[in-house]
């Protein structure tokens, strides 16, 4: 068989409908990205960098749990708690534990994410295991020389099962490269998954993922994307609604500086009846940076009794930030509750003016209402540790006026 | 403590005030009625230093200085308090860590030392109990899914924790029951003294029996017509305002 090149895949751009807001192929032309391979990595030994920036990392908070990559390729897996299985599948194996009729894709990342695939894992939690402490995995990128790295995870809660994975994105500098990575995560009879995936790439970074997610029934899925770093980022949650009595549930902030662009698209499929999802996707955007929400909601006609919630916030604070957002709503049943809607504006005047006749000054009132903005999204996060550094990172990164 | 001198403003080049005059002195409850559209709220925001009025004309003296040129959180430093009519809803922001900033920041603008976390609920739930507010409801996000008497109570607690020379009630009595109107009125009674104002706005003589009032001013399209004490305002029920004005 052939071997493939880069240049045989359509990379994705404006000319397909989904990517109308994200010209991933711009950034693509720009750096020409190579894919990166084993013998590369061997011919460069880890380095020391891995360790210390990892551990100089405010989100590495468990000791228990946790995976480390190295420019895709696995360098670390510690698993102490009971009932956890992970697997590293090498690059070899292309296995994938999903129905991949459930997550058509009418772009080519899947494609290049199998093809030149460096890191493959499998992540299981055993029926009526609760795991007390998270499974953290790090993606951690050091080479220079503009690379492409490709990761799949597959998650697996089986019955009854309960687990938090934090997922980290860093890089040891403001290094160029692309990551593309993507999950498949598969929820089975009253299991819950807590996901959080926390993007702080480098700044000259293009990062694409998605999480494609199968829920059965009673399951509970619980997703919190934190979109930080990159020049470019797309971060995809596909939903799937296989059965009865699920919850969805996604939170997701973007924070955009400089000259960033943050994408956060979501499709949720709701294909059995009585199951909820709910969606609240939040936007801070600074100087000349960009965002992107797109939403989609499908309820198809025997997904009766679905309550489906979308919501999109963006705050706005310079007059050059741009945002675009586009939330869907296709409806095929007819007893069903769906809302979506979505607002875009500076910080709400009425209430600095509230803030300041009570004796703030301007720069505090500004501070304390974009924490505010933040902080109700973040209301309801488990892990109140995380929740505060999420919190801190935030607030520290944001110039304020 | 505060002299309004012939006070003309504009909202969108429309004259709202027209040439306003009052002097309130320290320890004294002054009212302000008036029909609808007469300018109440107006000179309410225009004293708290809001944007979006023109000042064409006039002085707002406050202990010697000139507020017009004040900034809106330095009025509240100086002394200044305004309940609003209309309380925003702030999501996300907490009330406890909001009343705590807002206290040290008026404390630190009069050169008086900062609270820590301790004394500051200290001093909190000591207040609270005045007036009868939930202390579930301080920790909530400010003003969030308040009812319309519990958004009132929680200015008034602003209020009595401010400590403010004068505070201006912007017809806090709306849309109150009778008890949470008593309760709003003893908070503002417990903070009376010599040396603190009130400039009560309200369309009902009902608070006056609750607050009373040294003196009592009718406004109507941008001037105080009339003044008196508070037998006016109960004149005034009798009578309406076309009765009187």
């Amino acid at each position: 068989m052939e071997q493939k090149l880069i240049k045989d895949f359509e990379i994705p751009s404006k000319k397909i409908e989904t990517w109308k807001f994200t010209d991933l192929k711009k950034v693509f032309e720009k750096n020409n990205f190579k894919p990166y391979k084993k013998s590369i990595a061997e011919k460069n030994p880890a380095t020391s960098k891995i360790n210390s920036s990892i551990a100089n990392n405010t989100f590495f908070d468990t000791k228990i749990n946790y995976v480390i990559f190295e420019d895709g390729y696995l360098q670390k897996l510690k698993k102490k708690s009971n009932g956890l299985e992970i697997i590293d599948l090498n690059e070899n194996s292309k296995k994938t534990l999903f129905n991949k009729n459930n997550f058509i894709r009418n772009d080519s990342l899947l494609d290049i994410n199998n093809t030149f695939l460096n890191g493959n894992l499998i992540i299981r939690v055993k029926k009526d295991i609760k795991l007390k402490e998270p499974i953290s995995i790090f993606y951690f990128n050091s080479e220079e020389s503009k690379y492409l790295i490709n990761n799949r995870i597959n998650i697996i809660l089986e019955e009854n099962a309960e687990a938090e994975i934090n997922e980290v994105f860093i890089s040891s500098g403001q290094i160029s490269y692309w990551n593309n990575v993507h999950n498949f995560i598969q929820l089975k009879k009253s299991s819950k998954l807590n996901h959080y995936k926390i993007q702080m790439e480098s700044k000259y970074a293009l990062h694409s993922s998605s999480s494609n997610v199968s829920c059965n029934n009673s399951s509970n899925y619980n997703s919190f994307i934190y979109s930080f770093g990159g020049i470019m980022s797309r971060i995809e949650i596909i939903g799937s609604i296989n059965s009865s009595d699920i919850n969805f549930n996604i939170k997701g902030l973007y924070l955009a500086k400089v000259n960033q662009h943050h994408d956060i698209t979501t499709l949720m499929q709701h294909k059995h009846s009585n199951s909820n999802s709910n969606q609240h996707i939040k936007g801070i955007l600074q100087k000349k940076s960009s965002g992107v929400f797109q939403g989609k909601v499908i309820v198809s006609q025997n997904a009766q009794k679905t309550d489906a919630f979308q919501f999109n916030q963006n705050l706005l604070l310079s007059e050059n930030a741009k945002i675009n957002t586009k939330p869907e709503l296709e409806i095929y049943a007819d007893d069903v509750k769906c809302s979506h809607g979505a607002t875009t504006g500076e910080l709400d005047e009425e209430m600095l003016f509230y803030l300041r006749s009570r004796g703030l000054k301007e720069e505090e009132a500004r501070k304390l209402l974009i924490e505010g903005f933040i902080n109700e999204l973040f209301e309801d996060i488990e892990n109140k540790k995380l929740k505060k550094k999420l919190l801190h990172t935030s607030i520290k990164s944001i110039y304020l006026k | 403590m505060l002299k309004i001198i012939n006070l003309h403003v504009n909202v969108a080049n429309k004259k709202i005030l027209q040439g306003v005059n009052l002097e309130i002195n320290p320890g004294e409850v002054h009212a302000l009625m008036g029909p609808n559209g007469s300018g109440k709220s107006t000179l309410a925001n225009v004293l708290s230093g809001k944007d979006g009025y023109e000042i064409k004309k006039g002085k707002i003296i406050f202990f010697k200085k000139n507020l017009i040129n004040f900034e809106p959180e330095n009025r509240a430093c100086e002394g200044l308090f305004l309940a609003f009519q209309y309380p925003v809803e702030i999501p996300g922001v907490s009330g406890i860590n909001f009343l705590r900033t807002t206290l040290n920041s008026v404390r630190k603008y009069k050169k008086q030392k900062e609270l820590d976390g301790v004394n500051f609920l200290k001093l909190l739930r000591k207040k609270a109990k005045i007036i009868k507010m939930d202390e579930k409801l301080i920790k909530r996000s400010i003003n969030t899914g308040f009812s319309g008497g519990e958004k009132k109570r929680s200015e008034i607690l602003q209020m009595i924790l401010l400590e403010p020379k004068l505070a201006i009630l912007d017809e806090t009595d709306s849309g109150l029951d009778i008890d949470a109107l008593k309760t709003v009125a003893n908070g503002v009674n417990n903070l009376k003294n010599k040396d603190r104002s009130f400039l009560v706005i309200t369309h009902y003589q009902r608070l006056l029996n609750y607050i009373v009032p040294d003196k009592v001013h009718i406004l109507s399209n941008g001037k105080i017509v009339k003044s008196g004490d508070k037998n006016l305002a109960i004149e005034l029920e009798k009578k309406g305002y076309e009765g009187l004005v």
